[in-house]
């Protein structure tokens, strides 16, 4: 879309100072955006560090102990809060201290305008703010993410614990989930409730995902 | 090579016609780039308007359509206070799409 300038209303004294004003404004544009990007960058540090402080109230911390499907979602969470944290780590550190290369001259110095060092800065300035937004942002969503994952981990369906069908002479098949075995006597926790076989009877037992067959 | 004119901070009906027909505005990210000639010294002149500054004071937020300009050009004009720059001509303009 083009821009069209036309001449405005008679200029005031005061118009002068506020154009003044907003030069001014641009040219110290940049070391406002370094200094806020520094004081971003020390207190989303504290916060991730306060993070950790989450340790203290333990739950469950290893993904094999998650059901299958959750452990994946787990994971899949953590690289992505591995990734946004890495991308805002880079975004911020940019935004505070300046691109870490050099860049070629034409890109830097626009020939085209009169002020091309104001350009520049400018321009520096416009990008910096844009890194140290998106750092922001990309900073708050690995919070999230992180967040997330530790909750998934902690409250996510534990992973099926082995089960055992056990055929006796009788011709019962019990199976469930091994509870104890003292003295020859297995106890198994089935769907019916917990169920205590002489293995002195038993005349196999198979190890199995599911139970499916009837259980005794 | 001209001698430049000394500073002075005025205005003239005139200025901001002038400055519209030698203006080449560019659209930015963040604004306006005006590129244009000074209607009162004569020099090439680079004035940027924003549409949002990083923590700007919101009491230095131009009024919504009239921007105020003033020459910006990178000549050093004679009696040109510390801290000033340009020639001191200063005028309005509108931007319109």
């Amino acid at each position: 879309m083009t821009i069209r300038v036309s001449a405005g209303r008679t200029a005031e004294p005061h118009d002068r100072q506020v154009a003044k004003a907003t030069r001014e404004l641009l040219a110290g544009e940049l070391t406002r955006v370094r200094s806020g990007a520094l004081a971003w960058r020390n207190g989303l540090g504290a916060l991730l560090a306060g993070l950790i402080s989450f340790g203290l109230v333990k739950g469950r911390s290893d993904i094999t102990q998650l059901d299958p499907l959750y452990a994946a979602v787990v994971g899949c969470l953590l690289l992505a809060s591995l990734t946004a944290g890495a991308a805002a780590a880079v975004l911020i550190m940019r935004a505070a201290h300046g691109r870490p290369y050099a860049l070629t001259l034409r890109k830097v110095v626009d020939e085209s305008v009169a002020d091309p060092a104001g350009a520049a800065q400018q321009a520096e300035a416009s990008a910096s703010e844009r890194a140290l937004r998106w750092g922001v942002v990309l900073s708050f969503c690995c919070v999230a993410l992180l967040t997330s994952a530790v909750g998934v981990t902690w409250y996510g369906p534990e992973n099926a614990k082995p089960l055992l069908q056990v055929h006796l002479s009788n011709g019962t098949v019990p199976c469930g989930e091994i509870v104890s075995l003292s003295a020859g006597r297995l106890t198994l926790r089935t769907s019916g409730g917990q169920v205590t076989v002489d293995l002195t009877k038993a005349d196999g037992m198979t190890p199995v995902d599911s139970c499916t067959s009837p259980q005794g | 090579m001209t001698n430049p004119i000394p500073f002075e901070i005025v205005t003239d009906g005139t200025y901001a016609v002038a400055f519209a027909a030698t203006c080449t505005p560019h659209e930015t990210r963040r604004g306006v780039q005006l590129t244009g000639t000074c209607p009162r010294c004569g020099d090439p002149m680079y004035f940027p308007v924003p549409v949002r500054v990083f923590q700007r004071p919101a009491s230095a937020t131009p009024a919504a359509k009239t921007e105020p300009v003033m020459c910006t050009c990178r000549i050093t004009h004679p009696r040109t206070p510390e801290g000033d720059e340009g020639c001191g001509a200063y005028w309005n303009i509108e931007l319109s799409k």
